[in-house]
């Protein structure tokens, strides 16, 4: 997870940011996140390059998507689609993991995705890709919320390696982490030429994240993951609320 | 021989590119940001640049791609890189058209 799933609305809520603000802020912090983690993904060969690149392909096209619709949609909608978006994001933690491997798709097999990652002993093992088509789709709607949102989109782009490609676990994060940073360039390359960026609130949110980024991938390894898990939750619910109520028109005093 | 050594090296060229982009980039940031509170008027420029070296880390990523895959003879994965290479320039000139 990127981060900007947090970054939108705590700048939105909190710092009194509009939404657009918010949005360029988070898509730089999201990439700068993602070159930040990078390096400990690839150095443990958990990145599936190819994969990245033939799966960013859809990302990328629905971001050219998302940016065609952001001046047709209303902030209000804007607020509501980011509030489900963030109860989505919390079921997903909650949903238990598939582990079955695929013996390999005919798209999978053609493009040769299939790889092999050390698994927790440090044992190197094979793995196939799933169905790509379906994985191409919901990669293509992860680029369309990221361009229209500001997000890293890890709320589709989960479902789509786990249940879709049936990746393992710590190859489908670690590819998905890299991919975010391709899928918000474009539309943070446009922001920041329109000098839509606001730089003096970009510093603190890009180091914030670029800390984050390196702690978090340090102890990843570390952390438990079910307590981890619950506190995610927690978080993305309470809010999912502010963001929900704004899109009504209901704002809460004292956040703003 | 010559497909299996890039696969070894890509991803350790890309990790250093990151590694040292981010390096870069944090440094800018932490300038600009001290920049912006003593009012220099060097700020803006080097937070332009912070920003501007994060946007561009992908991107050299993609054409570190491109260049490996055209070196091993990959025709497939050069046009793949090239294609989102496009879509990128595709996004980008769609977001200036459109905001």
């Amino acid at each position: 997870m990127a981060g900007g799933i947090f970054v939108v609305p705590l700048l939105t809520l909190f710092a009194g940011a509009s939404f657009p603000t918010a949005v360029a802020v988070s898509l730089v912090s999201v990439i700068a996140c993602s070159c930040a983690s990078a390096p400990q993904f690839l150095s443990a060969r958990l990145v599936n390059l190819r994969l990245a690149a033939v799966l960013e392909l859809a990302t990328v096209a629905g971001s050219v998507v998302g940016v065609l619709l952001v001046g047709s949609i209303a902030p209000g909608i804007l607020y509501g689609l980011f509030a489900v978006v963030l109860l989505v994001s919390a079921a997903q933690m909650l949903r238990p993991r598939r582990s079955a491997q695929p013996l390999g798709s005919g798209w999978g097999e053609r493009l040769r995705l299939a790889s092999s990652a050390p698994d927790a002993g440090g044992v190197d093992q094979r793995y196939h890709v799933g169905s790509l088509p379906i994985g191409l789709s919901l990669m293509f709607g992860a680029g369309t919320l990221s361009a229209l949102l500001g997000i890293g989109s890890g709320v589709l782009k989960i479902p789509a390696m786990d249940a879709a490609l049936r990746l393992p676990l710590k190859v489908s994060s670690a590819t998905a982490n890299l991919m975010i940073g391709v899928t918000a360039t474009g539309t943070a390359a446009a922001y920041l030429i329109l000098g839509k960026v606001d730089l003096v609130l970009a510093g603190p949110v890009v180091l914030g994240s670029v800390l984050g980024a390196v702690l978090g991938a340090r102890a990843m390894v570390r952390v438990n993951g079910s307590v981890l898990r619950v506190a995610f939750v927690l978080v993305l619910a309470a809010l999912a609320v502010p963001m929900g109520l704004t899109a009504f028109g209901i704002e809460i005093g004292p956040l703003r | 021989m010559k497909d299996g050594a890039h696969r070894r090296r890509l991803p350790a060229a890309i990790a250093e590119l990151m590694r040292w982009g981010t390096i870069i980039g944090s440094i800018l940031v932490g300038a600009a940001t001290v920049g912006t509170t003593v009012n220099a008027s060097w700020a803006v420029p080097v937070a332009v640049a912070d920003v501007s070296v994060f946007v561009m880390l992908p991107v050299i990523r993609v054409v570190m791609m491109l260049a490996a895959y055209a070196s091993a003879m990959d025709v497939l994965y050069v046009w793949i890189t090239t294609a989102l290479l496009v879509l990128l320039a595709a996004a980008t000139v769609v977001g200036l058209l459109v905001s």
